[in-house]
């Protein structure tokens, strides 16, 4: 950059935002529709052809929604799910990538092949049997229900990833650490585990979303309203003859405040991520 | 983890069959198709458990009676009417409310729980599934004696299966044809009196809307693959004499009348132009919002439509004006599409004349009517049909009247996998992939083969 | 050890021993994988098995009885043309969205590698469409694509491009690319988001070598950017295939599979034949037919990434 002339790199940047504020709006659109339709009566929802903008913004949703929907509840048991997933899935996914990483031994290849082997089955096609296994433990309308079988097909992919970059990390690094008397678990917590902040991060967000996002297995092991979370709660909003469009959006849209919040939040972790990464060089 | 005890007949089947009877319903996921059919669920959001009367536990006896969505609007004439028939029979009613997306599993698991309730309402198409496992108690009875007499011929017969009524008929939902008296007008149509008595005259209609002024759509037509796109069809389908399976539960859906029925409903998007464009991606739900929204001049659908746009009317959120008329008749009749719900009495019940009991009381004509207006469901007594409430309202009276035209889709266990056959068929022809006959002729076989 | 052992060979004992020691020498490391490996065995390994299984029979929904069939299901649908359909159906189906997915994650990911203003808000930005429920994604990517009542029509509608409204999920020849659209939109930020790590770590002084040299951006981004993130692309690709493969929440959402089953993939159609329609024998031997077809390409797959010196 430092090469480059002035004009090349004015240039450079046009083009850079060009680009992320084209991509961006692509990526909005979907997004623009629920959050400008909220702002609609119903009828202006379903007006042919849709009108790009609220011809009369209302925020009455907004206030009606608190007392009309669970949307409260939903979002903690959202977050109850997708907590449970994650710290379920690394407690699982952690002791097995490092292990996969720091030794070799027989039937590695075949674990790491037989867990990829998991995701090769759609859930949906795995539900009957699914049903069976969780019937058959009594966790049916339990919080389990849902977390464990999102473990199970989050785990492969944790496996892979964290397996991935505790490769990456130089031996020499828990050597040192061994020779001055630390235990393996301190290796792993203490030296590891900080150096794959990076992994980690999008490893927890992997996990957090995929049961934050997924909407069958709370349809078919949960039956209790009181244990819905956002899909789930969004879905129930369905009726056969009457369905509140405005409600279902608006409740979609405040559904994914936290998770900004939240995304906001991780970016940062990210950016401390990499310098992580270049203080290992 | 189950040890393969017995693959003959495994315990863990019926759980399963239970998790593929919820899925095959459609479950909420289906949204693509969301509204379901009939009068089975007009509640929506927020009908949560109502009030579980917590039953005394002495030497009183109990009825234990489950409906489904119990919404605010009807909360209160279940809690009244309960305390009523507690009183009058010194009994406890158990009552319980479960939200439409969980009913049929709650009743399922209830029943292979062997704690079915005594009285449970039960959509009438479900109603081969549950006699399946032999838990239901034909109600002959009740329904070939004097109180079956209350009811529509069609709607009574809605509860048949097997020649039994397993059912008593409790809420019903039939469709009348829609038509826009601002765009009749401006297309030099007669709004209060349209001439709309046949598919013909129907057909006229649009095409004058089409070359009018009027710049909405003539006509509604669902082609979307969904459940309902079926269902919007078969009124052309019966009323060119064809049938969907013959007596013996074949199917026989390629006879020369199905052959015309299907033409003249693909003809009216490719040969006259006088549908919203792309019907194959509109289900009926899409056309009813654009007729609720003024942007269409005609629109097969149910009494809601109307309720809504009055209340739409009321809030100035539209300014056009409705009519409401028979589906048109074809060359072999009319019929207008009934679904019906029922109130059943389970085998595993106890109490059956105590079950019986309840559904006497809540067939009393005063208390119909109550339920009928309070909840906003069609009439399924003829007495409370005729009552001026409903026969002379400009949204319930076509409704009413349309009673006599009732016919039900024929109750078969795998009605789904047939039904999503010819909306296929429809789809194919009205995408000019096949050719009407050859559409219905690939159907009629693939279904012969089905059934076996 | 039990008497019979004695008369066993030398070698084979031995054999036996070295295995024992070999075990008890790494302990740890079969110690560390055994929870997940267990997990995985209670939880999904009975339902795998019991869709082997299942493939072997005829098992109606609506009855409890099971008939042995043997292979007749498999017979059955290679006999059938509706198998090969699905399979072009399902090719194109990942191939467009991995390649979407892909190519916008990196385009994204590249884009959002420096220090550039407004970081933040575009890293956020990028990461929405990740955090809606796909099935909510789905609906409003049905709503915006609706001829009637869409967003994407209204545009096109003011700009003059069409005159009325076009039902992209209703056409036949189209309605599949308007399903991939949608998957392509909700499956991009992960990628995104795996080729940005991947791009932390690749090292800064390669990029300032080559600026001494002149390079243009775009020949970095060919000859180092690509290299560099090879094994990130080779990985995430997999992966992606897979999940795109047998992804149902989405498709379904928006078609159903229709119009005409010409947006159903395998995955869909073993929904409708082996739950909705209650033919669990069948359904089971399609996705044991879906499964092996993923397992030969991820091996296939990832023997092309190990000869490139990764190992596994």
């Amino acid at each position: 950059m430092t090469m480059a002339g002035h004009d090349r790199s004015g240039l450079r940047k046009v083009r850079l935002y060009g680009v992320l504020l084209a991509l961006l709006g692509l990526m909005m659109l979907p997004f623009y529709t629920m959050f400008s339709s909220t702002f609609k009566p119903e009828s202006e929802i379903f007006s042919a052809p849709a009108t790009l903008f609220p011809s009369d913004p209302s925020f009455q949703a907004y206030v009606e929604v608190w007392s009309q929907t669970d949307v409260l509840l939903w979002i903690g048991n959202s977050f109850i799910i997708s907590l449970g997933t994650v710290v379920l899935t690394l407690l699982l996914a952690i002791p097995a990538a490092y292990s996969c990483a720091r030794n070799d031994f027989v039937g590695k290849r075949t674990f790491l092949l037989s867990v990829l082997v998991v995701q090769m089955f759609a859930p949906v096609v795995l539900i009957v049997g699914l049903f069976d296994v969780i019937t058959q433990f009594g966790l049916f309308n339990t919080y389990l229900a849902v977390i464990i079988p999102a473990a199970a097909f989050t785990l492969p992919f944790n496996v892979w990833m964290l397996y991935g970059y505790f490769k990456t990390i130089p031996v020499a690094l828990e050597e040192s650490a061994r020779i001055d008397g630390a235990s393996q678990l301190q290796i792993l917590t203490k030296i590891v585990l900080p150096l794959t902040k990076p992994a980690l991060v999008a490893s927890i967000t992997y996990t957090f979303l995929y049961a934050w996002n997924r909407l069958l297995f709370v349809l078919t092991f949960l039956t209790d309203s009181a244990k819905y979370n956002i899909p789930r709660g969004v879905f129930s909003m369905v009726g056969a003859l009457q369905t509140d469009w405005r409600m279902m959006l608006t409740v979609s849209v405040i559904g994914i405040i936290p998770l900004l919040i939240l995304f906001a939040f991780l970016e940062e972790y990210i950016v401390a991520g990499m310098t992580a990464g270049a203080v290992k060089e | 983890m189950q040890p393969d005890n017995n693959p003959e007949s495994s315990d863990d089947s019926i759980d399963r069959r239970q998790l593929l009877q919820a899925l095959g319903a459609g479950g909420a996921i289906a949204i693509a198709g969301c509204s379901g059919d009939g009068g089975s669920g007009s509640d929506g959001g927020d009908g949560d458990s109502g009030s579980g009367s917590d039953g005394g536990d002495g030497g009183t006896q109990s009825v234990q009676f489950l409906t489904m969505g119990v919404g605010d609007n009807i909360k209160q004439f279940f809690e009244e009417n309960n305390a009523a028939f507690e009183e009058e029979h010194g009994v406890d009613v158990e009552f319980t409310s479960v939200t439409w997306d969980n009913a049929r599993q709650t009743v399922n698991n209830r029943v292979d729980g062997g704690q079915a309730p005594d009285v449970s309402r039960w959509p009438a198409r479900w109603i081969p599934q549950l006699v399946g496992k032999d838990a239901l108690e034909p109600l002959d009875d009740m329904m070939d004696g004097e109180f079956g007499e209350q009811f529509y011929d069609g709607v009574a017969e809605g509860t048949m299966y097997n020649g039994s009524h397993y059912g008593v008929p409790w809420a019903a939902s039939n469709k009348c044809l829609y038509y826009n008296k601002d765009v009749f007008e401006t297309a030099g149509l007669d709004p209060e009196n349209p001439s709309l008595d046949s598919w013909q005259d129907m057909v006229d209609a649009a095409k004058q809307i089409r070359d009018s002024d009027a710049s909405v759509p003539a006509l509604g037509l669902a082609g979307a693959d969904a459940i309902e796109t079926g269902s919007q069809y078969y009124h052309y389908h019966w009323s060119h004499g064809a049938d969907l399976v013959d007596d013996e539960g074949m199917p026989v859906v390629n006879s020369s009348g199905a052959v015309d029925a299907l033409s003249l409903y693909t003809d009216l998007h490719l040969e006259h132009d006088v549908t919203q464009s792309s019907p194959l991606s509109s289900t009926r739900q899409d056309i009813r919002q654009l007729f609720e929204n003024g942007d269409l001049g005609m629109v097969i659908g149910h009494v809601y439509t109307g309720l809504n746009i009055t209340s739409a009317q009321e809030n100035d959120e539209v300014d056009f004006d409705y009519g409401i008329v028979q589906v048109p008749r074809g060359p072999e009749g009319r019929y207008s599409l009934f679904t019906i719900d029922t109130l059943a009495i389970l085998s595993q019940s106890e109490h059956k004349d105590l079950a019986r009991d309840l559904i006497r009381f809540y067939f009393d004509e005063e208390r119909r009517f109550q339920y009928s207006k309070q909840k906003g469901f069609l009439p399924v007594v003829e007495a409370v049909g005729e009552r001026s409430y409903f026969s002379d309202s400009k949204n319930w009276g076509p409704f009413v009247e349309a009673g006599q035209y009732a016919r039900a889709r024929p109750k078969l266990s795998n009605f789904s996998e047939f039904n999503d056959r010819m909306v296929q068929a429809i789809q194919e022809a009205l995408a000019e992939r096949k050719t009407p006959q050859k559409a219905l002729n690939d159907a009629q076989s693939d279904l012969e083969d089905a059934m076996e | 050890m039990s008497l019979a052992e004695e008369y066993t060979e030398a070698s084979e004992d031995s054999r036996l021993e070295r295995g024992l020691a070999y075990v008890q020498r790494n302990s740890r490391a079969y110690l560390l994988i055994a929870p997940a490996a267990l997990f995985l065995l209670a939880v999904v390994g009975y339902p795998i098995i019991e869709t082997f299984r299942l493939s072997l029979y005829r098992s109606p929904a609506d009855s409890t009885i099971e008939t042995f069939v043997g292979l007749q299901h498999y017979v059955e649908i290679f006999d059938s043309d509706i198998f090969y359909r699905l399979l072009w159906q399902t090719g194109r189906w990942v191939l467009a969205g991995v390649a979407g997915k892909t190519v916008l994650g990196l385009l994204i990911a590249v884009h959002l590698k420096g220090d550039i203003r407004g970081r933040k808000f575009f890293r956020t930005a990028f990461l929405i469409p990740w955090g809606i429920p796909y099935a909510i994604s789905a609906v409003v990517f049905r709503w915006i694509e609706h001829p009637q009542f869409g967003y994407l029509n209204a545009i096109l509608l003011k700009l003059g491009v069409i005159e009325q409204g076009i039902g992209i999920l209703g056409n036949p020849s189209i309605a599949w690319l308007g399903v991939v659209v949608a998957d392509i939109w909700i499956g991009t930020p992960f990628m995104a988001i795996i080729f940005l790590a991947g791009l932390q770590s690749i090292p800064q002084e390669l990029y300032e070598a080559a600026a001494i040299d002149g390079a243009e951006k775009w020949h970095q981004f060919r000859y180092i950017t690509l290299p560099q993130l090879k094994s990130v692309i080779l990985i995430a690709t997999l992966l992606s295939t897979i999940w795109t493969f047998v992804s149902f929440d989405v498709i379904w959402t928006m078609t159903g599979g229709g119009p005409i089953s010409s947006t159903a993939t395998l995955v869909i159609h073993i929904y409708q034949v082996g739950l909705q329609n209650g033919n669990l024998g069948r359904g089971a031997a399609y996705s044991v037919i879906g499964f092996l077809f993923l397992l030969v390409f991820a091996i296939i797959y990832l023997r092309i990434y190990t000869r490139g010196g990764d190992e596994l």
